[in-house]
């Protein structure tokens, strides 16, 4: 449980919204551009609207906005966000540009089915209010599933979700964005048999790759990926954190303990990891090692959510620290800057990355909304509860 | 796609790293505003529609730009259309030294060398290398590095060789990739 003053989280989601609007192109379709940075890889010629896991945070966050005020602009902004994906939609079901940090180019994992996660919640939200366009974001996440990810990804005969097609590969925190998407439509088309089909056979593979056991330090820690049987021994807190949200919803849908376990493990290990100032480093190997370089700010916030979603199933972890760590990326303009460290990842040749920690990636930057506007869902909630609009809001209970 | 290299890789990238960094740096050359490219795109249709994807191609008589195109596609085109301005992407020297060793990889032709523009009428104005020693240097500590289990310093040589894609600019440096723009001589 924390302590803070109600107004400072709204005030910087109302900053990355209005930053979030100076960040729209109409080039090649319309929606969100800008640049992009990544630890490995770094898009900054291509900066046209991108339509990858950026929509997912979007469309949360401004759903959350709605859900806080009833102010219908919120609502607005995520209907323009949802028909930027309807209208961007290719004929094979894909998106354009939708990989991030490879665009320009379709098919992006997990980013498709984040954006489909996006247009889901956007269905369920007006699915009474507005049931055209309700049932046009469905029929558009509904097709980009059906089509990539349950045709061309899904590898029936081992029924894993694979990272490619024709590739053995599968990646535990891309899966766990398909378990949200699945778990969406599901309730929206009333197919109880999605979950079984594809959802819970995800999870279990998932969980098989979870560290497990006291005795090692990695302890709930989630592999990043597998190539075959042949898992890679590293491990991203921000990839582990995106999958504890989706594993718990799961849980909640079918009431299986086992998930509720590892997603509880998974957030505890992250929480013994992070550093003082509220930090996390950006991998742990299996062999102990660690690359701290460089440490998210603006895409912590998926870690921050994961917490909550971890406190609200009994977790207890203050999430303070990771609130600190994610409002000192606050910038004048409104947006949260990238990361602390890209210029020391590799001595003499990173320098010329200095520039990347500060910059505004709206993939990056839809993290933090998504978790601050859900602070703030809670912190408006407690005051509609106790009363007390100008008192202290408490938010991140689990008492 | 080697297991032991592909921790960091996106399996869903149609190209290779090198060819999409020459893309890029074909885009800050040749993109206007709102990423309309005016320019008469020829050569391999894969890499004309990658380019295309970065925003949109609009056909110009004057310039042309080749995309792992022929010569003879090239010497055709020109001498057809005789545009003010060109930009080529072809392979360099590098490229038929390691093109052997990675079977994945579509070799595309080298561009021509500098008296063939001079016989035709045109002048080099700018010459860029993709890929070149250091980036081959840092790929190299990568594959080695992580087959005697250094994944931690793997992964760095790893980001370093996608940092040193655009290679040194001296003259004589060997590269996998070339992109040159030529003016035609008044």
């Amino acid at each position: 449980m924390i302590a803070m003053q109600p107004g400072s989280l709204v005030n910087v989601v109302i900053g990355l919204d209005r930053w979030f609007d100076a960040m729209r192109v109409d080039w090649p379709t319309r929606g969100y551009g800008g640049p992009v940075v990544h630890w490995w890889n770094h898009s900054l010629a291509y900066r046209g609207a991108g339509l990858d896991w950026r929509y997912e945070g979007i469309i949360d966050g401004y759903l959350a906005r709605w859900r806080a005020t009833n102010e219908r602009e919120w609502l607005d902004k995520a209907i323009r966000a949802g028909s930027d994906l309807v209208e961007g939609q290719l004929a094979n079901g894909q998106y354009r540009n939708s990989a991030f940090e490879l665009n320009p180019t379709s098919g992006g994992t997990p980013h498709e089915a984040a954006a489909d996660v996006g247009l889901l919640l956007l269905a369920h939200e007006l699915r009474v209010a507005d049931p055209v366009a309700s049932q046009r974001f469905l029929d558009t996440a509904r097709h980009n599933l059906e089509a990539y990810w349950f045709d061309q990804l899904w590898h029936q005969p081992s029924s894993t979700l694979r990272d490619a097609r024709g590739e053995p590969t599968f990646v535990p925190n891309k899966a766990a964005t398909f378990i949200d998407a699945v778990l969406l439509l599901s309730e929206l088309t009333k197919r109880d048999d999605l979950v079984e089909q594809y959802a819970l056979p995800t999870a279990a593979k998932i969980i098989e790759m979870q560290v497990t056991g006291p005795e090692s330090g990695l302890s709930g820690a989630i592999a990043q990926n597998r190539f075959g049987d042949r898992v890679i021994d590293a491990y991203f807190p921000l990839y582990i954190a995106r999958i504890i949200p989706p594993i718990l919803r799961l849980y909640e849908r079918t009431g299986d303990l086992r998930l509720h376990g590892a997603a509880l493990a998974a957030a505890r290990f992250l929480e013994g990891i992070r550093e003082p100032d509220g930090g996390f480093p950006q991998v742990i190997y299996g062999n102990g090692k660690t690359n701290r370089r460089p440490r998210w700010i603006a895409g912590s916030g998926d870690i921050l959510r994961a917490f909550v979603m971890a406190n609200q199933h009994g977790a207890e972890i203050d999430v303070s620290p990771s609130i600190d760590w994610l409002l000192r990326g606050v910038r004048p303009d409104g947006h949260i800057a990238t990361a602390e460290g890209f210029d020391r990842i590799i001595p003499l040749v990173s320098r010329r990355d200095r520039f990347a920690d500060e910059l505004g990636v709206v993939g990056w930057c839809d993290k933090a909304f998504r978790a601050l506007a859900l602070l703030t869902l809670g912190e408006q909630s407690q005051r509609a509860v106790a009363g007390t609009s100008n008192a202290v809001a408490v938010i991140g209970s689990t008492a | 796609m080697r297991a032991e290299a592909a921790v960091m890789l996106d399996t869903g990238a149609a190209l290779p790293i090198e060819m999409r960094a020459s893309l890029d740096l074909l885009f800050e050359l040749l993109a206007g505003e709102r990423g309309v490219i005016r320019t008469s795109a020829i050569g391999k249709p894969s890499l004309i529609s990658a380019l295309a994807a970065y925003g949109t191609i609009e056909p110009s008589r004057d310039h042309s730009t080749f995309l792992g195109a022929s010569v003879s596609e090239i010497g055709l085109n020109i001498g057809r259309n005789q545009p003010q301005q060109i930009t080529v992407l072809g392979s360099g020297r590098l490229q038929h030294v390691i093109g052997p060793l990675r079977r994945s990889v579509d070799l595309i032709p080298r561009v021509p060398a500098g008296g063939w523009w001079k016989h035709r009428g045109y002048q080099l104005i700018r010459s860029i290398k993709v890929q070149g020693a250091g980036s081959l240097f840092w790929s190299s500590c990568d594959r080695l590095l992580r087959r005697v289990d250094r994944p931690q310093l793997a992964d760095r040589c790893r980001i370093a060789m996608l940092r040193t894609l655009i290679a040194a600019r001296w003259s004589t440096a060997p590269a996998t990739l070339l992109i040159q723009e030529f003016r035609r001589a008044a």
